[in-house]
């Protein structure tokens, strides 16, 4: 799974020679190509096939498929997954002397501590809370596992959003999306190994996001705009399919010619094979994108009909997503729709209540729908569904009625894919503040879902400026308590 | 480099003799076992009933392996034997006798504790069944192995209708690694699912939007190891499935969009009680939600 030759490098001399005893043995083998492999190398596609081509995981999958419902702006904790009675027994209080020491927020204009303005109630047979903002999520709630101590490095969006999609805080690294397709390729013959269905917002950071970095352009993501043209020249301009052809063969030759001379082949590679793929995706979009196979009932369940448009946004989304998998996508990213009255994204610095309501009556019946559909279809068995946002927010309020960034501490949910279902993974303190237990950093987030997907997050590596790099760096340990 | 390696490497050596490193089973001891052990104690031939290709096979029998006792190790004590003992590994006629410096490297791992480390061996496909499996991804079914260690394949055949004419044609070269059959949206004969039937390993099986009829499902009852049944919008009725009653490994049976009513869902489920079933979604049945009451439509 990792390009490099089966050559000795400086780092490995190293450390074969500090192995003691062992040295005299490597030197008898040193002329063997077999013992010179340093680790396991050499997982590329067979030659001939696309790059995209379903490749072997390490080990026995859980999931095959992600659903990643990225929460743009970062919901609450306290107020959906992580009830907390003491903000009710404060609220209204100083929070440097109720929760003690504070850490600088972005807008340092620390209110009073905010209890929840939303009820909590136990669902299902495990009993776990979700607040009112999500009733519909909460007829799910046994197929959920929530994770309530996740925690990132940085307060602010841009940042925050590379390093929950990049694993790494700056612009220019590849997205989760991009890894997943790199590592397992995609068992679609027809569409990209990883789609962003854009809900309207692109998240802070912008289309970096979902960018491919340094593994090959093969493996970016592919924007799908919503309403029912999801790309832009997906119908021919040319008159006859047999015109189309013969532009594209000629654009090939001329491609093809490149290859031996330009210096960097893999970028032309990248070129004739996204053509290639442009040029399937021409029926397999339409195909996609139209519902009129879809029951009523099952649109109902999406809320297609909903009076509230951005629901019907991210129904189309959702199905679409569940559509995606269907056709073998690896890996599907929605974006938030925008909720309008001021409120997009799950941003809210002020306005809170509002804002919330807005942006959970958004998502709340469509991903619910999602995770009842892919179930009745056995299809979650084999899909791993996240329900996260960058960061949390504060215990105490912004101003008087809003809520500031906070990393320190929040929930994020997964459902199928191999996890357990009603399921609480970790804790924060007595506000919501800081997590306390079992700590789940972005590292350890990424190196659990590569782990469900059949992945060891430290053997799926790219060289690039000489090193090795991982999706986790050198960072990462797998939450096997979620794992059911 | 290649001198200032060489270099290096005997600048080590002198040295080595104070090193107590702890050997790495994977980059010291599993190269020479792949060289010397593995064609015959491999997932191939497995000699003697013996297989050392991965940890729990190794460590499976004590007297092949006993941690920091070489005496009581066959897989130390076989290889220092004379040139003309019967009992040598890997013996005369076979292969070549390992070295010294092996033998000892062999024996400081295991007295230092035969651990594994982090090592997870590379299984491979036969020749014939890399061909087939190669053979199938030609004609665009997706055959793919699940992991590593080992041979177990998925296959998936979402992309490629199967001809009615032909008679569903797994290589026979695979057909005990099919763990995972996909055959989703395909129409067959029932000469077709009775093949499928022959694959003895199936863990798991896709039915869904097919032909299936219960005198077809009835047969896969004489699959021993299936442990995922997805029926999704087939005919099947509740009457075939009860044949699953005696099943000690299937866990989950999606019945989704067949004409089975959630009564006879409810009986089902207390025969197979080992088995989860799966039907409809049921749309849910929520409060007025404060949220949808209010007017949030309403323009900025």
């Amino acid at each position: 799974m990792t390009d490099q030759k089966n050559n000795f490098s400086r780092r490995d001399m190293l450390t074969l020679t500090s192995q003691g005893f062992g040295t005299l043995a490597m030197m008898g083998l040193f002329g063997n190509s077999a013992a010179a492999k340093p680790l396991l190398k050499g997982r590329t596609a067979a030659t001939g096939e696309s790059p995209l081509a379903p490749r072997r995981p390490h080990f026995l999958p859980k999931a095959r498929n992600v659903i990643m419902l990225y929460m743009d702006g970062g919901f609450s904790q306290m107020d959906t997954f992580d009830p907390k009675p003491m903000l009710d027994k404060y609220n209204g209080q100083d929070p440097s002397k109720v929760i003690g020491e504070l850490h600088a927020t972005q807008f340092q204009n620390n209110g009073k501590v905010y209890a929840s303005p939303w009820k909590f109630k136990n669902h299902g047979e495990s009993g776990i809370p979700i607040s009112s903002l999500f009733p519909q999520i909460s007829t799910c709630a046994d197929d959920l596992c929530i994770i309530r101590s996740m925690v990132s490095e940085f307060p602010e969006h841009t940042n925050a959003n590379y390093m929950f999609h990049t694993g790494h805080g700056l612009q220019g690294r590849p997205s989760l999306g991009a890894w997943a397709g790199y590592g397992l390729g995609t068992e679609s013959n027809n569409l990209p190994g990883f789609v962003v269905l854009n809900g309207g917002l692109i998240p802070p950071g912008g289309l970096d996001n979902f960018n491919s970095g340094f593994l090959p352009a093969n493996y970016q993501g592919s924007i799908f705009q919503k309403g029912k043209q999801v790309l832009a020249n997906v119908t021919p301009n040319e008159k006859t399919s047999r015109l189309q052809q013969q532009k594209l063969s000629i654009l090939k030759t001329l491609d093809r010619s490149l290859l031996g001379s330009h210096h960097d082949a893999g970028s032309v590679e990248s070129a004739i094979q996204n053509y290639e793929l442009a040029y399937k995706m021409q029926t397999a979009v339409p195909d996609l994108t139209d519902l009129s196979g879809e029951s009523d009932a099952t649109k109902k369940l999406y809320g297609l009909d909903s009076k509230f448009k951005p629901t019907q946004t991210y129904a189309r989304q959702c199905l679409t997503a569940r559509r995606l998998v269907e056709r073998g996508v690896r890996f599907v990213e929605l974006t938030c729709p925008a909720v309008g009255a001021g409120c997009d994204r799950w941003d809210q610095h002020s306005n809170h209540k509002n804002g919330h309501e807005r942006n959970a009556l958004a998502v709340d019946q469509p991903v619910a729908a999602l995770l009842k559909d892919l179930k009745s279809r056995g299809m979650l068995d084999d899909t791993l569904v996240i329900f996260s946002g960058e960061f949390g927010r504060t215990p105490f309020a912004q101003g008087t009625n809003g809520r500031d960034h906070n990393p320190t501490g929040f929930s994020a949910w997964l459902a199928g894919g191999g996890v357990k279902g009603g399921h609480i993974h970790g804790a924060t303190d007595d506000f919501g503040y800081n997590s306390i237990k079992d700590k789940m950093d972005i590292h350890d987030f990424h190196a659990t879902i590569l782990h469900l997907l059949g992945i060891d997050h430290t053997k799926l590596t790219y060289r690039f400026g000489g090193r090795d790099i991982r999706l986790t760096d050198v960072y990462g340990n797998v939450a096997k308590d979620i794992i059911a | 480099m290649n001198k200032f390696c060489t270099l290096l490497i005997i600048l080590l050596c002198s040295i080595n003799t104070y090193a107590k490193d702890l050997i790495d089973f994977e980059k010291q001891i599993w190269p020479i076992m792949q060289q010397s052990c593995i064609a015959c104690h491999g997932q191939d031939k497995a000699k003697g009933g013996l297989r050392l290709d991965l940890p729990e096979l190794i460590t499976k029998n004590e007297h092949i392996l006993k941690p920091k006792n070489t005496d009581d190790s066959e897989l130390y004590y076989r290889i220092i034997l004379d040139d003309d003992d019967g009992d040598l590994m890997p013996p005369t006629k076979a292969g070549k006798r390992l070295t010294k410096a092996q033998t000892d490297l062999i024996e400081l791992w295991i007295n230092q504790g035969g651990k594994f480390g982090n090592w997870m061996a590379i299984v491979n496909l036969s020749e014939p069944q890399q061909t087939a499996v190669n053979n199938l991804r030609k004609q665009g079914v997706y055959a793919v192995r699940l992991g590593d260690r080992t041979r177990d394949i998925r296959i998936d055949y979402r992309y490629t209708p199967i001809k009615k004419s032909s008679l569903f044609s797994i290589p026979p070269a695979l057909s005990n690694l099919i763990t995972q059959l996909n055959l989703s949206n395909q129409t067959l004969t029932p000469e077709q699912f009775t093949a499928i039937t022959k694959l003895s390993n199936l863990e798991k099986i896709e039915f869904s939007n097919t032909n299936i009829t219960d005198t077809d499902l009835i047969k896969f009852k004489s699959l021993k190891k299936l442990k995922s049944l997805n029926l999704y919008n087939t005919k099947i009725t509740a009457k075939a499935l009860a044949v699953f009653a005696e099943s000690r490994t299937l866990k989950k049976l999606y019945i989704a969009q067949t004409p089975i009513t959630p009564a006879q869902q409810k009986t089902l489920q207390k025969s197979l009680r080992k088995t989860k079933i799966i039907g409809n979604w049921v749309m849910p049945k929520i409060e007025a939600n404060p949220i949808t009451s209010k007017k949030i439509n309403r323009k900025k």
